[in-house]
Parts: C-alpha cells; sequence; structure tokens
C-alpha cells in the first residue's frame, strides 16, 4: 500500500492533488479540515506491492520475472506457492535470477544441515513405503561414520522380506552397530541400551499416510524414542497430494524432510509443495543410489540451482514444439515466454 | 480403498496456537510497542491475572531495559541450548508478573536460523499453560520470526500511531497475517494518539485500506493517549502503573487489558 497526505484549501483541489499523485484507483481514507486556516488536509492510498513493481520494473527485473515464474511453471509448482516464492523473490531486490530465487526460497522455506556427528536425539525415518528410508539411513550413517563417529542403527522394518538383510548389509559395509525392535518397548530399550554419544538412525516400516492405526503407531515411537521424526518422501509425484502426505506426517510429528530420487526426478514442485505446506525443514536430497555420496545437504543457493537448471529443457522443449506445427507453435511461444499471456 | 483424507493442504494454516497468548506487532519500530506490550502485561496482573511478558524481539530486545531488570539468562540462549526457559524468567516482583527477556544485557545481534526458530516457538508454547496470559512482544516487522511467532497466538494486537509509515507497515503485517491465518484475530491499539477522538480517526483510515484493499476490517480495541509520564517512566526504567496509575496513558491500557479479558 502506498499512503500520501495532501493538503490544500480545497477539498475538490485536495482531491485533484490525489488523482494526479496516486491515479484513479487511490482510495480516501481520511479527510480533515483545519478549523483555523480552512485547509483540507486528505490521506489516500493505492494499493501496489513495491516489491512486485521493483522486481516487475526496469529491464533486468522484467526477465528476471519472467525466467522465474517459467521455471516455476516447468516444475508445477502450484499457483499460489509460486506467487508466495515471486513476491519474496522480488523483496531480495536481486539482479540475478539465481539471486532472487534463493532469497526467495529462503524467505519461504526452512533449511537445515545434514547431521555430521551425534544428534541431541535420536533421528527417526518414517514415510510412505518405497521412498528409500533405508537407503537413507545408510546414507545419513554414512555420513557421520566417515568422520568417524560411532553409529547405531535401528531397525523397526522386519516384517517385509529381505529388509533385514539390506540393512545388515549396510550396517556392516559401515561399521555401525545395528538393533532390531519389534514394538515401543522394544524400541525404546534399543534406543536407551544405545552407548552415549552415538549417532542414533532408526528406519521404521513404511506406512501409508492415511492409515490411522499405522500414524498412531508412528506418533508412538517417535515419543518412547524421543526421536526427531524425517520424513523420508520421493521428490516426483503430484504436488497436491505430496502436500497432503506430507501435512499427515508433520501432524504426528515430523519437522524435517528429505527428498530422494532427485536422480530420476526433474520437476521438483511436488517436493517444494510438501516441504512448503507442512513447514518441514529441508534437510538434504538424494541425488543417487550411492551409499557413499547419494545423500547431499540443501540450502537456499543449492535448492535454487537446482530448479534453475531446467532452463536448457525449457528452451529445448520450446523448439522442438514449435518444429511440430503452428497450433504448437503458439503453445511453444507461450511457454517460452512465461508471464505474458 | 484408501479413506479419504482427514487433513488437506490448508491444514497448515491451523498450526497448534496458544489461546492465551497475545501477540502485540507494529510493523514499523517506534510506536511505543515494547512500552505498550510491558503496561499491559502490568495491567493485566493487576487484574489478577497469572501474566507473562515473553520478549519475541531478540533483535533489537529491549524489555529488560526498560524494566531495568538484570535476567541470569535469555531467550537465546534457551533456544541455542545451554539455559532452560526456568533460568531465563525473570520475577517482576512489585508489578506481579514475569518476564521471558528476549536477550539479557547487550548479546549479539545474531539471525534466526531454522532450528531456533522451531525452537523459540516450542518455547512459547511450552511456557503458555502455566500463565493466564501471555503478552508476546513481537519485533519490528514481517520477517520469519514475527510470522512464526504471530501463528502461534489467540490474538493479536497491531499498534500504529498516526505517522503514515505506521500505517503503511501495520497494513503488511496485517495482509502477511491474514494471507498466513485467514481467520486470525486482528485487533488495532492506535497508540501516541493526541487526543481519543484523534485516535479513532487514525484508526477509521487504517480500517478504511483494510476493507478496501483486504476485504478485512480488524477492530478497534482501543486508543492509548500521549502521555508525558510514559516518556519519564522509561527513562526511570519503572513500569507506568508503578509509577504513577493515574497517568491518561495507563488509565487507557487498563481499559484495554480490561476489554480484552472480556473477550477472550
Amino acid at each position: 500500500m502506498r499512503l500520501k497526505s495532501f493538503t490544500a484549501d480545497s477539498l475538490p483541489e485536495a482531491m485533484e492533488l490525489v488523482r494526479k499523485h496516486l491515479g484513479d484507483d487511490a482510495v480516501i481514507l481520511d479527510t480533515y479540515t483545519d478549523p483555523k486556516s480552512g485547509s483540507v488536509r486528505v490521506a489516500a492510498a493505492v494499493d501496489t506491492d513495491p516489491a512486485m513493481s521493483a522486481i516487475a520494473g526496469g529491464d533486468s527485473g522484467l526477465g528476471v520475472f519472467n525466467i522465474l515464474s517459467q521455471v516455476l511453471d516447468f516444475h508445477r509448482v502450484p499457483l499460489d506457492l509460486t506467487d508466495r516464492l515471486l513476491s519474496a523473490a522480488a523483496a531480495v531486490g536481486a539482479q540475478s535470477p539465481e539471486a532472487a530465487l534463493a532469497g526467495g526460497l529462503e524467505a519461504e522455506f526452512f533449511f537445515a544441515s545434514l547431521p555430521q556427528a551425534a544428534t541431541e536425539r535420536p533421528l527417526l525415518l518414517l514415510g510412505p513405503p518405497g521412498a528409500g528410508k533405508t537407503a537413507t539411513a545408510a546414507k545419513l550413517a554414512a555420513q557421520v561414520r566417515v568422520r568417524g563417529g560411532a553409529t547405531t542403527l535401528i531397525t523397526l522394518d522386519i516384517g517385509k522380506a529381505g529388509s533385514l538383510a539390506q540393512i545388515s548389509a549396510f550396517a556392516e559395509a559401515l561399521g555401525a552397530n545395528l538393533r532390531e525392535a519389534h514394538d515401543t518397548d522394544t524400541l525404546e530399550k534399543a534406543v536407551k541400551s544405545c552407548p552415549s554419544g552415538h549417532f542414533i538412525v532408526v528406519d521404521t516400516i513404511g506406512t501409508g499416510p492415511f492409515d490411522p492405526h499405522a500414524m498412531q503407531e508412528l506418533r508412538d515411537w517417535i515419543a518412547v524414542a524421543d526421536a526427531e521424526g524425517i520424513l523420508v518422501h520421493q521428490a516426483s509425484g503430484d504436488p497436491l497430494e505430496a502436500a497432503e502426505t506430507a501435512v499427515a506426517y508433520s501432524e504426528i510429528g515430523a519437522h524435517y524432510m528429505i527428498a530422494t530420487k532427485l536422480d530420476t526426478t526433474r520437476r521438483l514442485g511436488s517436493m517444494l509443495n510438501a516441504a512448503h505446506n507442512a513447514e518441514m525443514t529441508l534437510l538434504g536430497v538424494g541425488t543417487a543410489p550411492t551409499i557413499g555420496g547419494g545423500l547431499r545437504g540443501t540450502g537456499p543457493e543449492a535448492l535454487a540451482k537446482m530448479l534453475l537448471a531446467c532452463q536448457a529443457q525449457i528452451e529445448d522443449e520450446a523448439e522442438s514444439m514449435a518444429a511440430d506445427g503452428d497450433g504448437d507453435m503458439h503453445v511453444a511461444r507461450m511457454f517460452a515466454t512465461g508471464a505474458e499471456s | 480403498m484408501m479413506e479419504a483424507p482427514k487433513t488437506t493442504a490448508a491444514a497448515r494454516h491451523a498450526l497448534p496456537y496458544a489461546p492465551n497468548v497475545i501477540a502485540v506487532a507494529s510493523g514499523k519500530g517506534g510506536v511505543g510497542k515494547t512500552w505498550f506490550s510491558i503496561t499491559l502485561v502490568h495491567a493485566l496482573a493487576r487484574r489478577g491475572e497469572r501474566a507473562l511478558l515473553f520478549d519475541g524481539d531478540l533483535g533489537l530486545a529491549n524489555v529488560d531495559v526498560q524494566l531495568g531488570l538484570y535476567p541470569a539468562s535469555d531467550l537465546r540462549r534457551v533456544v541455542s541450548g545451554p539455559a532452560s526457559l526456568k533460568d531465563a524468567t525473570v520475577e517482576v516482583k512489585d508489578a506481579g508478573f514475569s518476564v521471558i527477556a528476549g536477550r539479557s544485557g547487550h548479546g549479539g545481534l545474531a539471525t534466526m536460523g531454522p532450528a531456533q526458530l522451531d525452537s523459540l516457538s516450542r518455547a512459547l508454547m511450552t511456557v503458555a499453560p502455566s500463565y493466564d496470559r501471555v503478552v508476546l512482544d513481537l519485533g519490528a516487522g514481517i520477517d520469519r520470526t514475527v510470522r512464526a511467532l504471530t501463528a502461534r497466538a489467540g490474538i493479536n494486537l497491531v499498534v500504529i500511531n498516526d505517522e503514515p509509515t505506521s500505517m503503511t507497515d501495520a497494513y503488511a503485517f496485517i495482509k502477511v497475517t491474514l494471507q498466513q491465518r485467514p481467520d486470525v484475530d486482528l485487533r488495532v491499539v492506535v497508540n501516541q494518539a493526541e487526543t481519543q477522538r484523534d485516535g479513532e480517526r487514525v484508526y477509521g483510515a487504517m480500517r478504511k485500506a483494510c476493507e478496501t484493499f483486504l476485504k478485512a476490517s480488524p477492530p478497534l480495541l482501543g486508543v492509548v493517549r500521549r502521555d508525558s509520564w510514559v516518556r519519564d517512566s522509561i527513562r526511570r526504567q519503572t513500569p507506568l502503573l508503578s509509577r504513577n496509575p493515574n497517568a491518561p496513558a495507563a488509565q487507557d491500557v487498563e481499559a484495554i487489558a480490561a476489554r480484552l479479558l472480556a473477550v477472550t
């Protein structure tokens, strides 16, 4: 909102000043006549988003705005989140798309770095089946092991065929302790009996986010282990579905998120929407199946780079669509110019 | 078949909040927000409420300075680990309320990381049930700390004065808060008004802007008149209600406290 006061000898004159300086859309908020001098003061306002007009104004501003809206559209970021990101990006006043987007992400998202040593509370990984929890547990343990930290993996994932074998192999390769738990009692014992100073990661059974029984069980596990819940979720998928899933997990106490399978995902709107809606802190991203280097920390700058990496694809697609014929060319042009339609 | 999800993406707006927390925001600095928070918590205590002043303005916290307190610890040390909430709580004996200072002495001006921010919100939620009322003094502006704490409050008061920048910054706060929580309970307090009527005019302009541009009309909770006793009490590091409970500004804040207790 832009607010300005104008003083003149009469009301019509003051109103004329308002129109001249703020335009026809101005709203009169207050008028005041000085009883002594008879002069009239009018306070008027127009609703502008100064930050938005700063980024949309000027040559580089419009360019940055167009690039970012195009990029977020490519990633299928939902419109409301796009709006928030663009306003936040605009408020940064940065000249480059990378800096503006990083600023927007910093304002709208929470980031934390991956643990490199024992954490205050055990980490408990949860999420839908097949998201890569066990591999992520191993990757987290590896980050601490390479720095010489003692690590214990606790598995609650014992019902599934082959899962114990998988985590045993990981634990052995990493030189980490391995414990099994079957329920809240054995989990509590397993955590309590860990030597102090150990980095503890609890790997759980994959659960459906809308199965109340399973979710209650997870909530109990987090409580007895006094653990930090971390949602492990694949980066791809429908953005709304991902958001609802993440909110369901956040309600039982998962405040962190690790997005997996970034190496097989190009459109990151789902991951962004999930983290934003559930107000989860992004801890890292799984970028390769290898246990050694497959989990990376992320922050606003790194994430901005990742999101902007699609620019080459956007251009390629626009060109190939243009080559397909007239009808498609229209679509391609609109796509390539983003916000102009 | 899978059951229909009970929670939707919109549920992020329904963060757990503490109904007895009264957040005091201002948009712009320098409108007397911290003074108002102190006097309000004092007035609530005088009405028999177990009241706490939670200093959420960690950047420029000066509740301790205004009250002449020397807390053993502060929120900054609570959120970064070494101190407990109990360590940071100080009782202002004669006034009958407690204070958790944002920053004791002259700690550095560090920005809040997400983990600390989470921990700050958690500290507020932990401590709130032990009191009847918690007055939460927010920082100026609409940064992440302010937004995160606002989301936890039962009532949000926006303190403005007649300066245009105060109005525009308060408007920005209201806009952002409504986006974050459309059902939020927002009320306006006009501070440093020449007269009650002047204060009502300032509020009228604010409401007009909100109605026109935001389709919302946050009600007026009260007007606090400009009063030389306020300066005097700040200079002496003594709460106004201890120094001169009959001062016009003191009576205005007491009336506001009574109204707050009546609506919640």
